[in-house]
């Protein structure tokens, strides 16, 4: 192992989670300011509104969750052994000044500017801003958005660089090979995809899964974006029906960009903790074989509700269902072997442990919920409903939210080199996270399952009594954040440990 | 509540309950630790793969036939052309006769739409979206008299949550 390359991986990490933390601070703000107006607890203008919206989903989903991940993802990789190299190092860095670049541009162009076209910018809307903003914005909006891409086409370059690396002891020198041996194919062939003394690490393969699907996800949404940047100033334009598929060819596994690395620190911390290896034998491989596939040609299940007309879109949506179920088998068989990892161990409960439990509670149940969601006679009824906001909550926020603050809790003392903060802020802050959490997204769920509309500054009446009661629920969630954040803080501007500390 | 809500919602609560009880079991399990044959327990994730795939398929053939796709109007239905556009919608005709079916034909003007039917007391009825330069399709009968709503159910900017239609349900 290299000095210098541990080195680099914490110094990247640290950098990673400070910047996605303040991130968090900044959409968590977001978040609540626009839950509380909808309860008419300070009323924001319509526009104000839907532009905050618009920066809390993309802040929170990309510039904290994944941005989060997709930094542990390094420290992980470096404690398996694989340790960044020089295009590996030069690419994490593109991604941070990327990423940071990118967010910053949708905080200036929604906030300042008033951009409110929604994390999905659903083309042409941001061409039809009934007043609100201009071209310019537009153009830069796409512009951030685009940067924000390619942030994650040069993490997976890096990922994938280094996925491969030495640490692998993948008996083939061909780059191919070696790539199908990271994403666990030793598992199924084990002659053909050998590796020599040691067989794959179970955390490396859903990193090598989601390096190489978000390229694929993500170029088609780069393309279209450039095209959009170009639609701000010329006489251009795109098929709607056409522009709606590439959102969500990206869309949907972006998802995956926030719970594949989340999958690969559970495989790795949940393991230690029970003071066992992962309970799991070669069909987990199989399930990631399914994942590699499955995961960029399940976008339709987003416009199960588009079906025009003399289009192929209902027979592309038909197809879906199937597809997204075979999706679901990852999870089942994840959750399974870190269940029996888990049952009857020695586990060790801690803050940054019991985060990491209630996340696999949380993705269990999300998980349940999406299959509603993945159900056409289902989505039929929940499609654009609170339903949705509430399931991707749930995911987002207590699946791998919880597994952010358990990796934090369980990484920073390691990472800074000094002794968390607090251990009992720690679990106020992660049970206060789970129950508030949990009971605002069961909120929205019920209000959604009753017909509430998502996307609605201000809710018809029928609604708004949920929408109140989630109020005192809103401000214990972002209270127990405080806590995270002076921990966090607190815990890199503290004390080191001493040597002779650390050695005992 | 929507009929199809009240489902979702029944069956979802038990699978969160199925699941609660089965993490406290886990939990519990913690406080008597124990070795297990973990070789044994990672062949039998074979077995647990084949009760997802079937679970999964049972819950596939319940539900793909009924799906909004394909349904075109038969003879004798109610034709109601619906144009949306920033914040309204253009219904037209804005009354039906109950028991006989309606072909709801969409389009929009400018950007995504949706076209989202309530009964005057705020139960979901039904949903599709409107993609402009398409025209969509939906039908549906209804059986109760009355006035319904139509909410716009794709977010199309400043108003979005003003544009309200509505058409009347005729005995």
């Amino acid at each position: 192992m290299s000095h210098e390359a541990r080195e680099l991986a914490r110094r990247l990490t640290l950098w990673y989670l400070a910047a996605s933390t303040l991130i968090l601070a900044a959409s968590g703000v977001l978040g609540s300011t626009i839950r509380m107006s909808q309860a008419d607890v300070g009323r924001l203008g319509d526009n104000t509104w839907y532009a905050l919206m618009t920066a809390h989903g993309l802040g929170a989903f990309i510039g904290w969750a994944a941005f989060a991940v997709m930094g542990f993802s390094w420290w992980v990789l470096d404690s398996m052994g694989f340790q960044l190299r020089r295009f590996g190092a030069s690419m994490a860095w593109l991604t941070f000044w990327l990423m940071v670049a990118g967010v910053a541009g949708v905080v200036v162009t929604t906030v300042f500017l008033g951009f409110a076209g929604s994390w999905v910018f659903l083309y042409p809307l941001p061409f039809f801003p009934a007043g609100q903003w201009g071209d310019v914005t537009t153009a830069l909006f796409l512009f951030s958005v685009l940067l924000a891409g390619l942030a994650i086409v040069t993490w997976c370059l890096g990922i994938l660089h280094t996925v491969v690396g030495p640490a692998l002891h993948a008996v083939s020198k061909n780059p191919v090979n070696r790539f199908f041996t990271a994403i666990g194919f030793g598992y199924l062939w084990p002659k053909r995809f050998a590796t020599n003394p040691e067989p794959v690490p179970y955390a490396l393969i859903p990193l090598g899964v989601i390096g190489l699907d978000m390229i694929v996800a993500t170029l088609p949404l780069a393309g279209l974006l450039v095209f959009m940047i170009v639609e701000s100033f010329a006489d251009v334009s795109v098929d709607p029906l056409l522009a709606k598929n590439i959102l969500w060819w990206f869309g949907h596994p972006v998802v995956y960009l926030l719970l594949f690395p989340a999958v690969a620190i559970y495989y790795f911390l949940i393991p230690k903790y029970a003071k066992r290896p992962l309970v799991a034998g070669n069909i987990i491989a199989l399930a990631w074989v399914i994942a590699v596939i499955a995961n960029v040609i399940v976008w339709a299940h987003h416009v199960y509700l588009d079906f025009p007309a003399d289009t192929i879109q209902p027979a592309i949506n038909l197809v879906m269902q199937p597809m997204t179920f075979s999706l679901t088998i990852p999870s089942a068989l994840s959750l399974y072997s870190l269940f029996f990892t888990i049952y009857r161990s020695d586990f060790e409960w801690n803050a940054a442990s019991t985060s990491l439990v209630l996340g696999l509670v949380s993705w269990l149940l999300a998980g349940l919920s999406g299959v509603v969601n993945a159900t056409i006679a289902f989505d039929a009824v929940v499609h654009n409903s609170l339903w949705i906001v509430g399931h991707f909550h749930h995911m987002a926020l207590l699946n791998i939210g919880l597994v952010i603050f358990g990796a934090t809790y369980h990484f920073l003392p390691e990472l800074t080199g000094r002794p968390l903060w607090s251990e009992t802020a720690a679990r106020w802050h992660v049970w206060l996270t789970f129950f508030a959490g949990t009971f605002n997204s069961a909120l929205w769920s019920w209000q959604g399952l009753e017909g509430a509309p998502r996307r609605f500054s201000v809710l018809p009446d029928a609604y708004e009594a949920l929408a109140v009661a989630a109020v005192p629920t809103v401000i214990v969630l972002a209270l127990a954040q405080i806590l995270f954040f002076l921990n966090v803080l607190l815990t890199m501007t503290g004390p080191r440990v001493r040597p002779a500390e650390a050695g005992a | 509540m929507n009929p199809t809500a009240i489902l979702i919602a029944v069956s979802y609560g038990i699978v969160v309950v199925i699941g609660v009880v089965l993490f406290l079991f886990l939990w519990r399990s913690t406080k008597a630790p124990r070795d297990v044959d973990e070789k044994r327990l990672a062949h039998q994730e074979k077995g647990w793969l084949v009760v997802v795939v079937l679970a999964l398929l049972a819950l596939l053939f319940a539900t793909i036939f009924f799906t909004p796709y394909g349904e075109s109007a038969p003879p004798g239905a109610q034709v109601v052309t619906v144009e949306a556009q920033q914040f309204a919608f253009l219904i037209s005709p804005s009354s039906v006769r109950a028991g006989v079916p309606v072909a709801f034909r969409l389009t929009s003007k400018d950007v995504n739409h949706g076209f989202g039917v309530y009964t005057e007391d705020d139960e979901f009825v039904l949903q599709a979206q409107v993609v402009p330069e398409f025209t969509t399709e939906v039908v549906h009968t209804f059986d109760e008299p009355g006035r319904y709503k139509v909410l716009c159910l794709e977010y199309c900017g400043l108003n979005h949550h003003g544009m309200v239609g509505q058409f009347e349900v005729l005995p």
